[in-house]
């Protein structure tokens, strides 16, 4: 009865939020260049202490608490910041421990609203979040769940079963993939629920190769990419590639690409290990599906702990967070395609640094 | 693991310190009975000389115990200078004590001469420990300056050492009984019982309860702006102890002690107030239970034996009914084991000079018996530890030297073991008096001593790390003490100040390796730290029968981190180390009258290592009162009547960010002794 309910009111939803100017993703036009970058810096557990810093290219300036500079009245972002995404006019912020998503004005940093994930025992630490249709779409480890936020409203207005500990999702097409990871039980799980976006509801689960999945992205020929950490002790962190229009495993790419973490940017694959010492991230094209460069570094720059990486789909720079030792200020550095260093910032008051969003 | 050559060492070592064992104890038994002399049992209460020790030394007595406004041990130590208490807040969250920012693993805490140990996680919550049956709490820098003690006490950078009332032996009057009950804000009710009987002149037995519970639920000012006055949740605790000692003397000369101890308690873990999302559905139980017995004998004024043998077991229960697994919970459950056997022996070769040796050996073993872990390594270790001590006693010099032998080894089921420990280890202390005029002394000591890496440190499930090596500290000390030993007003004044440089290598830290949910445990940590202990205690004439008692205590503080040169925390400040804290008492009892005032203060301190405001955790200070009334009623009955307020100002603080400290908060009881 709901659910027909929800069906006959979604495309007057979608209608109605397509109307409003504010809140539908410009499709894909010609990008401009990015004026500066927001960094997202998780902060410790447990500590409150997630930032939102702005850094602008000209003047050069770097503001490490920009939420709280913008926003006097509140007392901080929150804890644990795991995730930030633009989606039309406004920036969400997945805030994992605060169990909530803080929507801000994207362009000009100036709060919006709290969305709670649940109090009590209810809480869900939501993970990450994607704009799509109209929708902005939360995955939560504490309740195994997509969470569907109107982005006029800006209230949860459902919610999707999926597998474990869901984590990162894409979207091709109708469908809304996310990586359930199971990473909160001994044996963790190894698939990708897949979401018809039109009823909402999962359509399948696809196993895969890879287990605990995080990340999953798309190229644009519907190749889906799936990294996972592995259980850590005896199985290796593994990345999967599944093919969207029959929703199957096309290939497990095997012990050369141990990586649990991956961004795809304009068909390239940015395959990495949120870890130092073992260099940043290996490039790889998914359309010719060649190797285009083992070290994405090529100047030499060292980098202490890898931990976000993020793609300038303008330019095609990437910006490359340095959680350093995860209780100071770590850095971010940005070098262009080819892996020379172009610029780098200290992330001050930021700890723990890892998404990074172009604000153009 | 383990090469032939160490194998055969060990085994070696083995024998010789049981055959050194087992010798002193033939050999002290052989001489049981000989000598009974008339049976007159001296007892009574050994202070500790702040002034003339060798190493810094501060004691708390029974009484001034009573006046701190002091509920558990923790709570006390905090009036202590070169101190750091770690309180998570309210009466039920941890408290752990950092002896000159040395970090809690180094301070071995012993109750009744015997160390209480957690294999597991190294540290002792002193929130645990009921100050309800302890009459003494001492502080040492170093070690006690005792020759005839186990050779655990040499193995710390410092211990802090915990009394029961000594026994009484006093056939007169052979029952005793003292009940308590103390009620005070966030639910705290807290009856105890003591009773004490003597079968004969020889034979001591006291046995003790106590009930505690607290709902925790204390009001502070919520973080996020606007929030108003919220209340702590899930911070209660309800813990019990049970604590029987029984002393046996067949003469002045030779007494046997047996303590057993049962404590058992459930708490919440509100953890750190998330902002935005304060729940916490966290629990904790734990169920200790430790029997320790002693055996002490003087062959004659020169020739000295302790024995002490001890068996502990200690069950922890973790729960987290919300975690987000198929079980929807987590359950960690936790046994430890030890096995412990001392024997010390001294000897005075002449007034000038005596000689010790003691070995003790010990066996721990930590086993799992949850369903949320694959291969548990069920770690066990087996410690013997052998020192020799010398004391030189001059006029003006006393010279304190010791040699300790360490050796440990690991064994696990699953995994790699973790690494033996071979390492001998110096102390030397030092008290000169450079005029017989003047009670001005002077005092120095050198130790430099490790902790070994912990259970958890070794073999936590993916976070252990089999290949650490012990966490070293090296400690430099000098200080000058005054007594003042006047008839005037000014009477059995004492003043100490001691500087110190104490150096931290190979420190044991949590370093990412793969993901935030890989840490490893590795030696990376230099710390180096310079301080400044200064106390005065004050015990002026009495005049008009008013008795005045104060302390005062000052601690400076600057500890670097000094692991990295590249690192932004180079020559930081460790986190929550304040440069500056300091403590004041004063009592003034006048008949059956007493007032106490009591101040804790501490400077401002950095959460992590970068100095940003928005890792200040701001300055405090919290001032108590509290007054007490003895009365007596009919023939025996002896009664104290008390009330106390803490924190009066009302002060809102954190100790730990985002660990509020409870207000302004009250404490009420009556004890009545026959």
């Amino acid at each position: 009865m709901k659910r027909n309910l929800i069906k006959w009111l979604l495309p007057a939803i979608v209608i109605f939020s397509a109307c409003s100017k504010d809140d539908v993703a410009p499709t894909p036009p010609v990008l401009s260049p990015a004026t500066g970058v927001y960094v997202l810096s998780e902060g410790n557990i447990g500590a409150g202490n997630s930032k939102l810093g702005f850094y602008t290219f000209n003047p050069v300036l770097y503001t490490g608490d920009y939420f709280v500079q913008q926003n006097p009245g509140q007392t901080g972002l929150g804890d644990t910041g795991n995730d930030a995404v633009f989606y039309g006019s406004k920036m969400y912020i997945v805030m994992n421990f605060s169990s909530e998503v803080v929507v801000l004005n994207a362009s000009t940093g100036v709060f919006l609203k709290r969305i709670t994930f649940g109090t009590g025992a209810g809480k869900q630490n939501p993970r990450y979040a994607l704009g799509a249709k109209g929708k902005v779409y939360v995955t939560s480890t504490n309740d195994n769940k997509v969470s569907i936020i109107d982005t006029t409203s800006l209230t949860i207005s459902g919610s999707i079963n999926v597998g474990a500990n869901p984590e990162g999702m894409a979207v091709v097409g109708n469908n809304l993939y996310v990586a359930n990871s199971g990473g909160y039980n001994l044996v963790p799980d190894s698939t990708v629920s897949v979401i018809d976006l039109n009823t909402n509801a999962e359509i399948k689960k696809i196993t895969i190769g890879t287990r605990n999945p995080q990340r999953i992205e798309a190229n644009s020929a519907g190749d889906l990419y799936v990294s996972g950490y592995g259980n850590f002790t005896t199985i290796p962190a593994s990345v999967s590639v599944i093919n969207s229009s029959t929703n199957t495993v096309a290939s497990e790419m095997g012990a050369a690409y141990s990586y649990a973490f991956l961004r795809i940017s304009n068909d390239l694959a940015y395959f990495y290990n949120n870890y130092g010492g073992a260099g940043t991230a290996k490039v790889y094209n998914t359309i010719s599906k060649t190797v285009v460069r083992n070290e994405f570094v090529t100047d030499g720059t060292v980098i202490d702990n890898p931990y976000g990486l993020n793609v300038d789909e303008q330019n095609g720079d990437v910006y490359i967070t340095d959680a350093k030792n995860f209780s100071s200020a770590g850095s971010v550095t940005c070098f262009d395609k080819d892996g020379k260093k172009k610029f780098s910032f200290a992330t001050t008051a930021g700890v723990s640094p890892n998404k990074v969003l172009f604000k153009r | 693991m383990f090469n032939r050559q160490t194998t055969y060492r060990f085994k070696l070592l083995l024998c010789c310190t049981c055959i050194v064992l087992v010798l002193l104890v033939v050999s002290a038994s052989a001489q049981t009975g000989k000598d009974t002399l008339p049976a007159v049992i001296v007892s009574a209460i050994k202070y500790a000389d702040v002034t003339s020790s060798p190493v810094p030394v501060q004691q708390l007595t029974k009484k001034e115990i009573g006046s701190l406004n002091s509920f558990s041990v923790a709570d006390a130590v905090k009036y202590f200078s070169g101190v750091q208490v770690k309180d998570y807040g309210g009466v039920g969250g941890l408290k752990t004590i950092s002896l000159r920012s040395l970090g809690a693993n180094h301070t071995g805490v012993m109750y009744d001469g015997v160390m209480l140990t957690d294999a597991q996680g190294g540290q002792i919550d002193l929130g645990k420990l009921s100050l309800d049956n302890i009459d003494q709490v001492t502080l040492y820098n170093g070690q006690p300056n005792d020759l005839l003690v186990p050779a655990r006490s040499f193995a710390y950078a410092g211990v802090l050492s915990l009394r029961s009332p000594i026994p009484q032996y006093d056939s007169l009057k052979p029952l005793h009984v003292k009940a308590s009950v103390k009620a005070g804000s966030f639910g705290l009710v807290n009856p105890s019982v003591l009773l004490r009987y003597n079968f004969n002149r020889h034979f001591y037995n006291s046995f003790n309860a106590e009930w505690m519970r607290s709902d925790g639920q204390y009001p502070y000012n919520a973080y996020e702006a606007g929030g108003g006055r919220v209340k702590r949740q899930n911070s209660d605790v309800d813990a019990l102890r049970l604590e029987y000692d029984a002393a046996f003397a067949f003469n002045d000369n030779d007494n046997i002690r047996l303590k057993a101890y049962y404590y058992n308690s459930d708490r919440g873990l509100p953890g750190s107030v998330i902002l935005y999302n304060t729940y916490s559905g966290q629990r904790l139980k734990d169920e200790n239970f430790f029997i320790q017995s002693s055996w002490q004998k003087y062959f004659s004024s020169r020739s000295k034996l302790l024995l002490n043998v001890k068996y502990a077991c200690n069950y922890s229960f973790y729960l987290d009914p919300d975690y987000p697994n198929t079980q929807g919970k987590l359950e960690n459950k936790f046994h430890q084991k030890e096995y412990y056997l001392s024997a010390a022996y001294s000897y005075d070769v002449s007034k000038v000079l005596s000689l010790a040796y003691s070995g003790d050996a010990s066996f721990n073993e930590l086993t799992r018996s949850d369903e949320f872990v694959l291969d548990f390594p069920d770690p066990k270790r087996t410690i013997l530890l052998n020192d020799v001590a010398v004391k030189l006693l001059l006029d003006k010099l006393t010279i304190g030297a010791n040699l300790l032998h360490s050796w440990y080894k690991d064994k696990v089921k699953y995994g790699t073991d973790g690494k033996d420990i071979d390492a001998f280890s110096p102390g030397i202390a030092v008290n000169y008096q450079p005029s017989a005029n003047s009670p001005l002394r002077l005092r120095f000591f050198y130790k430099n001593i490790f902790r070994a890496p912990t259970f958890n440190d070794l073999y936590y499930t993916f976070i252990g790390n089999t290949s650490l090596r012990p966490e070293y500290a090296k400690q430099y000390n000098a200080g000058i003490t005054y007594k003042v030993n006047g008839r005037g007003f000014l009477q059995s004044s004492v003043f100490t100040l001691d500087a110190y440089y104490n150096t931290v290598k190979d420190k044991i830290l949590a370093v990412p390796r793969q993901n935030l949910f890989q840490w490893t445990m590795l030696n990376l940590g230099k710390v180096q730290i310079k301080g400044l202990d200064a106390a005065l205690q004050f015990y002026p004439a009495s005049f008009n029968n008013i008795n005045i008692s104060a302390r005062l205590s000052y601690t400076y503080q600057q500890a670097l981190d000094v692991s990295d040169k590249n690192s932004a925390l180079y020559k930081k400040q460790l986190p929550y180390t304040p440069e500056h804290s300091g403590s004041m008492h004063i009592s003034i009892a006048r008949k059956k009258l007493m007032m106490a005032y009591n101040v804790l203060l501490s400077g401002y301190r950095y959460r992590l290592g970068d100095q940003l405001p928005e890792n200040l955790v701001k300055e405090w200070a919290t001032q108590d009162v509290m007054m007490g009334y003895n009365f007596t009623g009919g023939k025996n009955l002896k009664c104290r009547l008390f009330a106390e307020v803490n924190n009066i100002f009302n002060k809102q603080y954190e100790i730990i960010k985002l660990y509020p400290m409870p207000g302004i908060n009250y404490r009420a009881g009556l004890v009545a002794e026959f």
